[in-house]
């Protein structure tokens, strides 16, 4: 088991236990194997004269016993080979000469070697297999421990560092370029999953002394495992990225499909319509349809207005700020969506009085969505306007006289189609591309209460004050 | 417009839509060719005046707010209207489920008027003709008589199989509208388990037997995925 004969490509995997400190252990315990046969046989030596040739055997046995019980088989060989000589040289007769005379000399000297030889044998197998069982349990529980520290791991990243932490203090290189020669079967192991080398598992320092070549094999067996398993969630949480993004895509394109096409209709039905019937049309009739067409003309350009801010926040570059007049902004969206929204305005932001960081078309496109929003949701009251400075914050207020919004759904208006009342029009998108247009924009959305204590929703926009605004004394609250 | 030389063809109609601005192009424009026109903006509403009164045709939007349009075909039906589905959703399996569940025909957004008021004719005339069979069938330079059982192209009798003649002569009964895969295929082959690719075929063969250029069929029309139409009759 302790054979420290050289490692060889073929045999790599029938190495001892001690892979390294084999040879220093085995002279140890033959040095401890001759020290108690020496000093067993000095003490029958010294009481010889008083309990005997049989009693002076007797203590050697003890000794010899007591070595294989305590150092194993290799001391209890040791000590009865030499114990044997030292009694046959100083007490068995003739003493001083290694040499048998009679077969009266000779059979209680061979019992005695024999019994000397086997009980140490014994006692030493006891022991050593008390020691491997203990070597083994420390490798169990080594490999345990490595196991239970793989199994936690979730990415292919954190099992290098599971397996440092697990104990046996190996190391995990990926990649197949530190593939052990075949000779390093002690001290590396590759970790192969279907038959192809990820990488290589390394011994640091063993202070354990539990690692060998069966070891290395299993951990490397175990690291497979959490890595392939790590691969596998990697491709299951990628499958379920790309089917959410699927799903996103789907309704997004049913809801450009009905956004876009609906207005067209509307357009080309009433274009044709002057066109085909011309003069037998009303002129009421004919005035309303060219009204209809600039007006849904003007919501197709709304529309396009917000898939092309939508492209740019999703080609992930970083939208640009600049500082603006909030108030120039508002004007121009209400102006946008005030053709579709016969409602009243009331209330605006004073002009030149605040600057706020925001990217122009984005933060238009957003106070369109929700003046939109306040116009086909708001119960059709006037639509409140208020502004006002908060520390370093600007804040929008648009309210509206609707039904209010749920306590509970008012995070969720602003999910990407979620709709509050599925009976009205509309995508579910108008808040969902406000929010993401005004966070794009380092700002943030929220849905309250009027404050007033009337029923009614209030959009609140917060975007960052200006440097400028602050320092040069722009504020002047209205 | 066609309808100048026909000014008896009126009717009324129930306008199920929810989008307002469709609403303020269609009533305008149904109601100046002499239809009587009455609107629904929700499946209940429509549910409501079809209980109330007959109408000759309902004009069906799919995309409602409160129930999938479909569920309004059946009711309709079986009040006595013909059924028009318009949809912004193209696609067919939406169509071939109305048109099963016995909607006369359908027209996808965006649509032109004169495209939208041809095929309200021709429903309302089809719902008519269930009583007096339509006999005939003109367009161009062919004539059909199903009576007779004569095809002519120019004067010249076109000599048709009996399949063709067969898939013909429904078109012909639904003249102007479109006629699906399953009841070409019962008409044809007496069951509309059949592979659509014999109806291909046999489209075909009809193509080079009575359209001028076959491969740009002007009277046969491929309504793809659905099935096939007939061009609305040319006044004769």
């Amino acid at each position: 088991m302790t054979s420290p004969m050289p490692a060889k490509a073929n045999t790599a995997r029938t190495i001892g236990i001690y892979a390294r400190g084999g040879r220093l252990a085995t002279w140890r315990e033959i040095a401890i194997g001759l020290g108690i046969a020496v000093v067993s046989a000095g003490l029958a030596i010294l009481l010889e004269p008083w309990i005997d040739q049989t009693g002076s055997a007797l203590i050697i046995v003890l000794g010899v016993v007591n070595a294989g019980a305590l150092f194993g088989l290799v001391s209890s060989a040791t000590a009865s080979v030499v114990a044997f000589l030292l009694y046959n040289f100083f007490i068995a007769e003739p003493t001083m000469v290694l040499r048998m005379t009679t077969g009266q000399d000779v059979a209680p000297l061979l019992a005695f070697s024999l019994t000397a030889l086997v009980t140490g044998a014994l006692a030493g197998r006891l022991k050593d297999r008390e020691q491997s069982a203990q070597r083994g349990n420390i490798r169990l529980a080594s490999l345990l421990s490595t196991s239970r520290a793989l199994q936690s791991t979730v990415t292919a990243d954190s099992v290098a560092s599971a397996l440092l932490s697990a104990g046996a203090n190996l190391e995990f290189r990926a990649g197949s370029k530190d593939v052990p020669l075949p000779g390093d079967g002690q001290t590396s192991c590759p970790v192969m999953i279907a038959g192809r080398i990820v990488g290589t598992i390394h011994t640091r320092v063993d202070q354990s002394g539990v690692v060998d070549a069966d070891y290395l094999a299993t951990v490397s067996a175990l690291v497979a495992l959490a890595l392939e398993r790590a691969e596998l969630s990697a491709q299951v949480a990628d499958a379920m990225a790309l089917a959410r993004s699927e799903e996103l895509k789907t309704a997004l394109l049913s809801s450009v499909s009905h956004d876009l096409r609906t207005p067209l209709t509307a357009i080309i039905a009433s274009a044709s319509s002057l066109a085909d019937l011309g003069d037998r049309l009303p002129p009421e009739a004919r005035h309303s349809l060219l009204r209809t067409i600039v007006s849904e003309g003007e919501r197709l350009d709304r529309f396009t207005a917000n898939l092309l801010e939508l492209s740019r926040l999703q080609s992930g570059a970083p939208i640009p700020t600049s500082a603006l007049d909030p108030a120039d902004i508002v004007a121009s969206a209400a102006a946008r969506s005030r053709v579709r929204i016969d409602h009243q305005l009331v209330g605006r932001v004073p002009s030149g009085a605040y600057l706020v960081h925001a990217d122009a078309q984005l933060f238009e496109a957003a106070i369109t969505n929700i003046l939109e929003n306040a116009a086909v949701h708001g119960g059709g009251g006037p639509i409140e306007i208020t502004a006002r400075a908060d520390g370093d914050r600007f804040e929008l207020g648009i309210s509206d006289h609707g039904p209010g919004i749920p306590e509970a759904e008012r995070e969720r208006v602003f999910e990407r189609f979620h709709r509050l009342d599925p009976g009205r029009p509309g995508s579910g998108l108008g808040l969902a591309i406000a929010k993401g247009f005004v966070t794009a924009s380092g700002g943030s959305v929220a849905a309250t209460d009027r404050q007033d204590g009337l029923p009614g929703t209030r959009i609140l926009v917060s975007l960052p004050l200006a440097r400028d605004s602050l320092t040069h004394g722009l504020i002047k609250h209205a | 417009m066609a309808s100048s030389s026909m000014p008896d063809v009126n009717g009324s109609i129930l306008f199920v839509e929810d989008e307002a601005a469709l609403m303020a192009v269609l009533v305008p424009v149904l109601s100046a060719s002499g239809y009587q026109i009455a609107t629904a903006n929700c499946g209940e509403s429509a549910r409501q005046q079809l209980f109330d009164q007959p109408f000759d045709l309902v004009l069906l939007d799919l995309g409602l707010p409160d129930k999938d349009g479909k569920e309004l075909i059946e009711p309709a039906v079986a009040a006595g209207a013909a059924v028009i589905v318009i949809s912004a959703r193209h696609q067919e399996a939406e169509k071939v489920a109305s048109l099963d569940r016995g909607a006369d025909d359908y027209v996808d957004k965006p649509f032109e008027i004169s495209v939208l008021m041809a095929r309200i004719r021709a429903a309302i005339r089809r719902r008519g003709a269930l009583a007096i069979r339509q006999t005939s069938y003109s367009h161009g330079p062919l004539r059909v008589d199903l009576a007779s059982r004569r095809v002519t192209l120019e004067d010249q009798t076109v000599r048709l199989s009996p399949k063709e003649w067969a898939l013909l002569s429904v078109l012909v009964a639904s003249a102007g509208q479109v006629v699906t895969h399953k009841r070409l295929l019962a008409a044809g082959w007496g069951t509309a388990s059949t592979d659509a690719q014999y109806l291909r075929v046999y489209m075909g063969l009809l193509r080079q037997k009575i359209e001028e250029d076959p491969s740009a069929p002007r009277i046969l029309l491929t309504e793809p995925g659905v099935g096939y139409r007939l061009s609305a009759p040319t006044q004769i």
